[in-house]
């Protein structure tokens, strides 16, 4: 399914409910598109939050979208940061940030570490993280525990970063979506809903004149 | 010699408990409290052993990762004995006229031999050649002489001034964590810090009490296994046992 798909589809129905008897594309495009792709954070985020509640800590693998980040080294601090491409969800333990690893060490990823845990730890036995190199959040940076530029810490320059987000912008209006089948008939339905809050149909006005 | 990695350790657990990696920092917490808290009961690589110069004021330094004795033991051949343990030794220093750091006048000299033969040995001059009891006591009481005790506030032992050794060997409790190289621990005690692990994510998380319970039931099953395994009597352990107990009688 494609995002151009889904908005004429969307336009459609729209159509159809203000007239039912003369479809017309009344609304543009380009602001369903934009409606969709909204629709289509918040549907994902209730998928995960409807698993977490069931005990399962899981995510849709397929709306994993993976980044290539240039790394900053914070020589003063020790430490080296990359900005994220765009926002993820905000899931607990910052499971939007999915992984990251070195671009050579895929199935070697950093240890998340959640940020309220980072300022604690300090100076206890777990900040030694048993030798591997960990990362927290803050704000649109990602900070790693060692500075990953320099040699002893593996001369990484760029790292992949997997984000659990719906970034529809790298995605043209005849893409394919990164989307589970059953998201579509939900994510219209979420559009539809939106569009047409506080309207009525052309056929109520005119029941109502009657 | 096999050992396991804390590492593997907390991974192992989030796969039982079917959970990503964004939970390893909370659990290798958690491991890290368990490795801890073992480690003071248990053997987990943490006994060190050390040997320590005795000053001219009758103290030797304790090591600075030192948490507590096992013992402290003067060289006696390929052997090590144990010196006693008397908690009134006087733990304020002694100084001179110049407030030099100066050992406590001795109560009475004592023979190095004498001192490890009749005190820590129970035998020489009241002995025969054959290891049997010759009487003559005469109710004298044994009064150890070469004795210790542990000054906490300046971290040093002290012995008493008629410990005439210039060096005794300490075996001694540290913490098995450690902050700069990898934490390994016994393939044992794998099962009884992961349980532990499950234990306390439960806590943590404010699971049911029904949930928390059973996981602290888990934990006590896999500790108690793990003693058992740390404390293991074999065969040979047995007879040597009962061969310890077969000796010569008192000659009445």
């Amino acid at each position: 399914m494609t995002k151009k798909i889904l908005a004429e589809q969307i336009q459609r129905l729209y159509a159809r409910f203000i007239d039912k008897e003369n479809p017309s594309d009344i609304i543009d495009t380009r602001e369903i598109i934009l409606f969709i792709e909204q629709s289509l954070n918040k549907v994902l985020k209730l998928q995960v939050a409807e698993s977490f509640k069931a005990g399962m800590i899981d995510v849709p693998k397929c709306n994993l979208i993976e980044y290539t980040a240039a790394v900053t080294a914070d020589s003063g601090n020790n430490r080296a940061y990359i900005t994220l491409p765009v926002i993820p969800l905000t899931l607990p333990m910052n499971m939007g940030i999915w992984s990251i690893a070195a671009a050579t060490g895929a199935m070697n990823p950093y240890i998340p570490i959640p940020a309220q845990d980072v300022l604690v730890f300090q100076g206890a036995n777990l900040s030694y993280l048993e030798g591997r190199i960990g990362y927290y959040v803050q704000g649109r940076r990602v900070y790693f525990t060692k500075n990953i530029t320099l040699t002893a810490n593996g001369t990484v320059t760029s790292v992949i970063v997997n984000l659990l987000t719906m970034d529809l912008s790298q995605f043209g209006d005849n893409d394919l979506l990164p989307i589970s089948p059953e998201v579509e008939s939900t994510i219209i339905a979420d559009v539809l809903e939106t569009i047409s809050n506080g309207r009525v149909s052309q056929a109520e006005v005119a029941s109502k004149q009657q | 010699m096999k050992t396991k990695s804390l590492d593997v350790i907390v991974r192992d657990t989030l796969l039982d408990n079917g959970l990503p990696l964004h939970y390893y920092t909370r659990y290798l917490h958690h491991g890290l409290r368990c490795l801890d808290e073992l480690s003071l009961d248990f053997d987990m690589g943490n006994i060190k052993t050390v040997v320590l110069s005795v000053t001219d004021y009758r103290r030797a330094i304790l090591p600075a990762d030192f948490i507590d004795i096992v013992d402290v033991s003067g060289k006696h051949g390929e052997r090590l004995l144990p010196l006693e343990r008397v908690r009134n030794l006087n733990k304020l220093y002694n100084r001179d006229s110049e407030g030099n750091k100066i050992p406590y006048p001795a109560e009475q000299s004592v023979n190095y031999d004498a001192e490890f033969n009749y005190n820590l040995i129970s035998g020489g001059a009241t002995m025969n050649s054959r290891g049997e009891l010759i009487g003559r006591f005469y109710g004298r009481q044994r009064n150890p002489l070469m004795t210790y005790d542990i000054d906490t506030i300046n971290s040093e032992l002290v012995f008493s001034n008629t410990m005439d050794l210039i060096e005794v060997t300490l075996t001694y409790i540290t913490s098995a964590v450690s902050r700069s190289t990898a934490n390994v621990v016994t393939p044992y005690a794998t099962d009884v810090i992961s349980k532990y692990i499950t234990m306390m994510a439960a806590k943590a998380e404010g699971s049911t009490l029904g949930k928390y319970q059973l996981a602290q039931q888990d934990y006590q099953n896999a500790k108690r296994v793990f003693r058992a395994r740390m404390n293991s009597m074999d065969f040979a352990e047995m007879i040597s046992l009962i061969r310890n107990g077969i000796h010569g009688a008192l000659k009445n």
